[in-house]
């Protein structure tokens, strides 16, 4: 059987002196999707970091496609395949859509014209807007660009946080209608959300966290369950 | 004809030397965001390396040039970016002015240690043999001619890189998110590393071009490059064909405005004397006329918000400060007490800063220009102390009118109108009124029951002013003023759809600021009894702030230490001298101590007073719990200094 | 009022109010903005009832932010009026317009991020006291706001240490410490996890039951929903829809640019 495209192994790390993740431990098998679902401040995003290597762990190991990846450089993981789109905006505001889809290329294995092509087919609304400066879009054009990044990576494993937030529902949508693609496709993809239940649909596995640490994983239905009893029996 | 002919001729050469230099800039901020004081002085060293070469080391001319443009310069931009540059992104405008300055003063140093300024050095044009042509009767020389292809293949080149290449692109990127950049796959390090690398070298083909030209002075080599922001400017900084455009019409400008523009001007025979002042009025002209161009915005990173003492606490740091202050005066002979009033007077200017750029995070580099005001404002008071009053309110005018003209300017571009008010004044008033070289001698005012006269008395009413200000700022920080000034910092439009009328806040705050500088000149003028205008110098203002930013920009401790850093730097030789160390007279100190001093604020941009502040914040979560409520709120949180 | 028949339907105008109505707090005429080729909002008008939460939805890219910008006097629009209170204040600035009791939040987050949570709040509340007739304690205000927002647990935590959800509470409390008679608010939910989000909607609800109009920005479609009274949606910079929520919700029109298909 493949290595997991994605293992964190008995993890620690933090910002200074304050400890965020404890102990986390988590394994997205090669070529399925993974929600990570969890409130506020769970420290969902401190995973993605220390997943793609801007957070250093204090213990414990990550495993990129089986090989120990712990101290390798941010770039050179993005080399290695590991792609993730941050929360927020993911893109050059100084620089056109056709210049940022340029930078894309540094990790893809697509040419330039081929990377436009495919992203300007997705969201024809780059397309028509191939000169405007990113920084001036709106919201939701900046995360499509930022998306496109995903798209033409062709990543061993996507980390995508957080891709609905400032979606309109229809993009929402097609978004997930584009997880699910690549899915198909093979790639694995870890995925962070505080909306379960779009995240669960597309999900093979799921994972919810709190407080720092993975209060429970497991197939997308008993999680969401968990979520529902957590959210609606818990907060009332 | 002819006339209009030749003007035309050299003001375009004079204009690709703008272009060509203004666009060594553009590319160093568009790629790095940091507008770089330093990009003459780069230069400069490049023309003495191919000095050393050609002249020297009798090289052939085409194998000196291109290994000190395509190797050396390189080498050296990569390495300024890996020492310097790297650990800065992010940082305020202040930081990056101050310490691409500490850098230009580093650079002078050195080059004065390696290459003696007293002797006289030559360096033939490129091309010195060929025969000049005449156009239109009009004689050019090749040297001419090639600065003219130079700074073109510069501009259609680096147009290319920028536009068309990826790695271009990349570098125009990686200023606005490296991280992003390093997502992307493409390492942020070494785009960066490969734009210092472009920047040194185009920096040293400009002054290997113009050294023949102006000479090679290190100093004057130097500045040149100043001309040529209001080119850098015309292009916002961002556009190189825009900049070299900009480049052209200056150097049209400077060269017509003799002959067409200063005749036909009111005052005429006064205009006719600022023609130094014409790109500097050119760069004011433009910034206030130019749309505003969208900005970087001011990040936060690594901001201590260090917290105020109360009053009753600045009260008894006042009252500490001035018993120090009388047992100091009994201590200290005459010449060292002159010495040292002029530390508090200089922590008196430093006060005006903390107040402009610690709190509100408005960057000014003509501190020394209201300083200079008031110096001016105590000299025609004769022995009256309404000297004091008059240089505060003379100084507070000036402040108040470059703060209404200014008021839409924010950051880097608000730094460099300042910039070109303090040049402007300086050739324009300084110079002008006092006489270049020139001096005025002034009488200390007069108090009753209190002789002043005396250096020791004298020196405690500096001390008892500065407390008296300080106590003042503090108070002003402690309270809703200080929030409001926080938040305006943070940012400006939250402020505004909350009901603040920002210009105002502004000008208030610049207008208080510059009343202060205003005092502390007035105090200077009555202390040293003889002023200067080169003592009022735009590069003075800006190592008063990187004095402050060596000490911290937002505190008065910050003040005080930065005002004794300076204060010390020139006596170095002297109190090495005491431990038997003695320099080569060739060792420029000064410039050597204040280029590392910059240099370590890119480590830790809080200075020293940061420092303290940290000490005592972690001294206190160590000991003194019991003074530190559980829940601290701004003004009672996390440490006392002051 | 239903749906409205897109037949008949000059689209851009709002029949139903007048911006000299008395019930109107904010009323959008016709305002046009361009940006070089993009045209980003036309003729669009939206009318503000005191007491009710509108709401101001619509695909990415349609308009919206630069609406609020418009309103609030950071973009000068192409053409059109903006009315305050039945007073136009088209030729206002910014901090005017705030002052005449027009708060709103950023989506891209605009917060004081070197302050604490409660200082940005009592900040504002400054502010206020400085340019209104009500001299009411700041400090109690600010206390008395963030426990309304719900964030006692990081009132002191500076502000650009939070994460982006809790980052919209605090302007959303900066907002109301200026005691706005209209509240905008760009994606406040954005970044809240449930049971926060949860409580923003019962927390606007009580804000409208209070008198104050609040336009709402979101594309959290369930909580749009829930809390708004009517509802306006823009698309290409033109209202295309105007109605009660699940008028709104059954248009083919808004589900065609907008929604997508049910599932
Ligand atoms: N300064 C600008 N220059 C050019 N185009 C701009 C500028 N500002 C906004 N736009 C364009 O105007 C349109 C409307 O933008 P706006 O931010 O108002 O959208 P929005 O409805 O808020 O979208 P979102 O839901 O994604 O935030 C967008 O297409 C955007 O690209
Ligand atoms: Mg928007």
């Amino acid at each position: 059987m493949a290595a997991p495209a994605l293992e964190l192994k008995g993890i620690s790390a933090g910002y200074g002196r304050i400890e965020v993740l404890h102990d986390v431990s988590l394994s997205v098998p090669a070529g399925t999707v993974y929600a990570l679902l969890g409130p506020n401040g769970a420290g969902k995003t401190t995973t993605m970091l220390v997943a793609s290597g801007y957070v250093r762990p204090t213990a414990g190991c990550i495993h990129v496609a089986g090989s120990h990846v712990n101290r390798v450089a941010p770039e050179n993981l993005a080399k290695a395949g590991v792609c993730r789109i941050p929360e927020g905006r993911g893109i050059f505001p100084n620089l056109t859509v056709n210049e940022n889809l340029r930078m894309f290329t540094y990790s893809s294995p697509f040419s330039t014209s081929e990377v436009q092509e495919k992203s300007y087919a997705r969201f024809p609304r780059l397309g028509e807007r191939r000169n405007q400066l990113a920084g001036t879009m709106s919201g939701g054009e900046q995360q499509m660009l930022a998306m496109s990044r995903a798209l033409v990576a062709d990543p061993g494993i996507l980390l995508l946080d957080e891709i609905s937030m400032g979606l309109a529902p229809k993009i929402v949508s097609e978004l997930y209608e584009l997880v699910g693609q690549l899915a198909q496709e093979g790639i694995s993809i870890l995925l962070v959300e505080q909306f379960a239940r779009t995240a669960l649909a597309v999900s093979d596995y799921a994972a919810v966290m709190t407080g720092g640490r993975i209060a429970m994983v497991g197939q997308p239905a008993d999680v969401a369950d968990f979520v529902n009893e957590a959210y609606l029996g818990g907060a009332a | 004809m002819d006339q209009l002919l030749q003007l035309t001729v050299v003001g375009l050469v004079v204009g690709c030397v703008y272009a060509l230099t203004a666009t060594g800039l553009v590319v160093t901020y568009t790629t790095s965001g940091i507008f770089n004081f330093a990009h003459g002085a780069i230069g400069m060293l490049g023309a003495f390396s191919y000095w050393q070469l050609t002249v020297k080391w009798h090289w052939p001319v085409l194998l000196a040039l291109p290994v000190v443009l395509l190797v050396l310069a390189p080498l050296f931009g990569a390495t300024i970016e890996r020492i310097v540059m790297r650990p800065l992104h992010g940082a305020s405008v202040d930081v990056t002015l101050v310490i691409t300055l500490g850098l230009l003063l580093f650079f002078l140093g050195a080059a004065n240690y390696f290459w003696d300024q007293g002797q006289t050095r030559v360096l033939p044009e490129l091309l010195a043999s060929w025969k000049p042509v005449d156009i239109g009767g009009v004689v050019v020389t090749w040297g001419q001619i090639i600065i003219v292809l130079a700074a073109v293949g510069v501009a259609i080149g680096l147009r290319f890189l920028f536009s068309t290449t990826r790695i271009g692109i990349a570098m125009r990127g990686v200023v606005d998110d490296p991280d992003l950049c390093a997502m992307s796959g493409a390492s942020p390090a070494r785009i960066q590393q490969l734009s210092w690398a472009i920047g040194a070298g185009l920096a040293a083909l400009a002054g290997i071009l113009v050294a023949p030209k102006v000479g090679m002075s290190a100093l004057q080599l130097t500045l040149l490059v100043i001309n040529g922001y209001a080119a850098a400017l015309f292009g916002r900084l961002k556009s190189l064909p825009r900049t070299a455009v900009g480049g052209l019409l200056l150097g049209l400008l400077v060269s017509y405005y003799p002959v067409y523009v200063a005749p036909h001007l009111p005052f005429s025979t006064t205009f006719g004397q600022l023609e130094k002042a014409v790109p500097m009025i050119f760069l004011g002209v433009l910034l206030l006329f130019l749309p505003s161009a969208r900005l970087r915005t001011a990040t936060t990173v690594g901001r201590v918000a260090p917290t105020v003492p109360g009053l009753r606490q600045s009260l008894a740091g006042g009252g500490v400060m001035i018993v120090l202050a009388i047992a100091l005066a009994s201590a200290l002979s005459s010449a060292n007490l002159l010495i040292a009033g002029g530390m508090f007077i200089s922590a008196l200017s430093l006060l005006s800063l903390v107040l402009l750029t610690g709190y509100s995070g408005q960057t000014s580099l003509c501190v020394l220009t209201f300083f200079g005001l008031g110096a001016f404002a105590m000299a025609h008071s004769g022995t009256s102390p309404l000297g004091l009053v008059w240089g505060g309110l003379l100084a507070a005018a000036a402040g108040m009118l470059v703060a209404l003209v200014t008021a839409r300017l924010r950051g880097l571009y608000l730094a460099l109108a300042t910039f070109a008010f303090a040049k402007g004044m300086d050739v324009g008033f300084f110079n002008f009124k006092l006489g270049s070289g020139q001096s005025l001698q002034l009488k200390r005012f007069e108090l009753p029951l209190i002789d002043t006269s005396s250096e020791k008395t004298f020196f405690f009413l500096t001390v008892v002013v500065f407390v008296v200000a300080a106590i003042g700022v503090l108070a002003v920080r402690r309270g809703r003023w200080g929030r409001q000034l926080t938040a305006l910092n943070d940012s400006p439009a939250a402020c505004a759809t909350l009901g603040v009328n920002t210009t105002i806040t502004k000008v208030v705050v610049f207008t208080a600021s510059a009343g202060i500088a205003g005092v502390a000149g007035a105090m200077f003028g009555a202390q040293q009894e003889i002023i200067t205008p080169s003592q009022f110098d735009v590069l003075g203002s800006l190592a008063l702030l990187l004095a402050l930013r060596i000490g911290g920009i937002n505190t008065i401790t910050g003040a005080l230490f930065g005002a004794f850093t300076i204060g010390l730097f020139p006596e170095m030789p002297q109190i090495l001298g005491h431990f038997g160390v003695t320099l080569p007279d060739k060792v420029q100190l000064t410039f050597l101590l204040t280029g590392i001093a910059a240099i370590s604020i890119g480590r830790d941009p809080d200075g020293l007073g940061g420092q303290v502040s940290k000490l005592g914040l972690r001294l206190r979560q160590q000991f003194g719990s019991s003074s530190t409520p559980a829940a601290p709120s701004y003004e009672e949180a996390t440490l006392v200094h002051g | 009022m239903s749906t409205v028949d897109l037949e008949t339907y000059v689209p851009h105008i709002d029949h139903q109010y007048d911006p000299r109505d008395p019930e109107v707090a904010l009323y959008v005429d016709e305002v046009s903005v361009r940006f070089g080729g993009v045209q980003a909002v036309s003729a669009a008008t939206i009318a503000c009832l005191a007491g009710q939460v509108t709401g101001l939805i619509g695909p990415n890219g349609a308009g919206k932010t630069t609406t609020f910008n418009v309103i609030t006097g950071l973009e000068a629009p192409t053409s059109g009026k903006v009315f305050l209170g039945n007073e136009d204040v088209s030729g206002l600035t910014p901090y005017k317009r705030a002052r005449k009791g027009l708060a709103r939040t950023f989506q891209r987050l605009e917060v004081f991020g070197t302050l604490t949570a409660r200082d940005n709040i009592l900040a504002a509340a400054e502010f206020r006291r400085g340019w209104s007739k009500d001299k009411s304690n700041p400090r109690a205000v600010a206390d008395q706001i963030v426990e309304r927002v719900g964030l006692q647990h990081v009132q002191h935590e500076r502000v650009d240490m939070l994460p982006t959800g809790l980052a919209r509470l605090v302007e959303l409390g900066r907002g109301l410490a200026t005691h706005p008679r209209v509240l905008l608010l760009d994606e406040p939910a954005s970044g809240l996890d449930m049971a926060e989000s949860e409580a923003l909607g019962d927390l606007l609800i009580d804000l409208a039951q209070e008198g104050i109009a609040v336009l709402v920005v979101e594309h959290d479609v369930d909580l749009v929903m829930r809390v708004c009274d009517r509802i306006h949606v823009l698309d290409f910079g033109r209202i295309i829809s105007v109605g009660f929520p699940k008028d709104v919700q059954a248009d083919p029109a808004v589900q065609a640019a907008y929604l997508g298909a049910e599932d």
